[in-house]
């Protein structure tokens, strides 16, 4: 994640498709105020800490520490939402310093699996290598969402793949 | 589709492609490379189904961030649908 508050806001906020505007109305703040977060000139109200955090998709925790909590979550099926809405994230920081971050929308994974296509290597990644998109694809119609896959390479490279 | 490219000591670069170049092109050259068994080759009614659930994707989701690469050099590569 971001190193400083303002960046993960902003980044979480674009990861949500939302502009400035519609964060700052759904808060029922000024669109200045969201723009001063992002730009690390000032901080979000604690009262307004919790509602943020439910809005980009995050705990309180991780928006304030920016380290995001392994869990995977089973959802019950009244609760899922419709596997064409959701995306799959796989988040690549390599040992080299680089930072890699792909959002695959589900819909297009299910077509993409029946045509027989795996998952998009990143050229010189080893991590990424034996990650079944079949798999992935079968957890999540079981309900499966959250931090489904961790995986650390010999080389140092570590991968994520979210499905939210 | 647009790609933005953010280098250090270089002019920003941006690159719109429209969807009809995408689809026609470089979905139909992507594809196979991701494909497992490369022995049974992307049938032209899978490449439909595939550019018909990409379409359906970007009407509902504008500017959806498909690619972030932040380099160790500073380099930024963004591509949105």
């Amino acid at each position: 994640m971001e190193t400083t508050l303002g960046k993960r806001i902003a980044t979480l906020r674009r990861e949500k498709e939302l502009k400035q505007d519609d964060l700052a109305s759904m808060l029922d703040i000024s669109p200045q105020a969201v723009s001063k977060w992002e730009n690390d000139q000032t901080c979000p109200d604690i009262s307004l800490l919790p509602k943020l955090a439910k809005i980009l998709g995050v705990t309180v925790d991780e928006l304030l520490s920016g380290k995001k909590e392994s869990a995977v979550t089973v959802m019950p099926p009244e609760c899922r939402k419709d596997i064409k809405d959701m995306v799959l994230r796989i988040v690549v920081d390599s040992h080299e310093g680089d930072k890699v971050r792909v959002n695959l929308p589900m819909a297009l994974i299910q077509v993409a699996v029946d045509i027989g296509a795996g998952i998009p290597q990143i050229s010189g990644n080893n991590a990424l290598k034996g990650i079944d998109l079949n798999q992935i694809l079968e957890l999540v119609r079981q309900g499966a969402t959250g931090n489904l896959v961790e995986v650390e390479s010999a080389d140092g490279d570590v991968v994520h793949i979210f499905v939210e | 589709m647009k790609i933005k490219i953010k280098a250090e000591k270089a002019p920003r670069l941006c690159l719109f492609i429209p969807t009809s170049l995408f689809l026609r092109y470089l979905v139909p050259w992507i594809l196979p490379k991701m494909q497992e068994n490369q022995a049974s080759p992307i049938c032209r009614e899978q490449l439909i189904a595939f550019a018909h659930a990409l379409k359906a994707f970007k009407k509902q989701h504008k500017q959806f961030p498909l690619v972030q690469v932040q380099s160790a050099d500073g380099t930024q590569v963004n591509i949105t649908l």
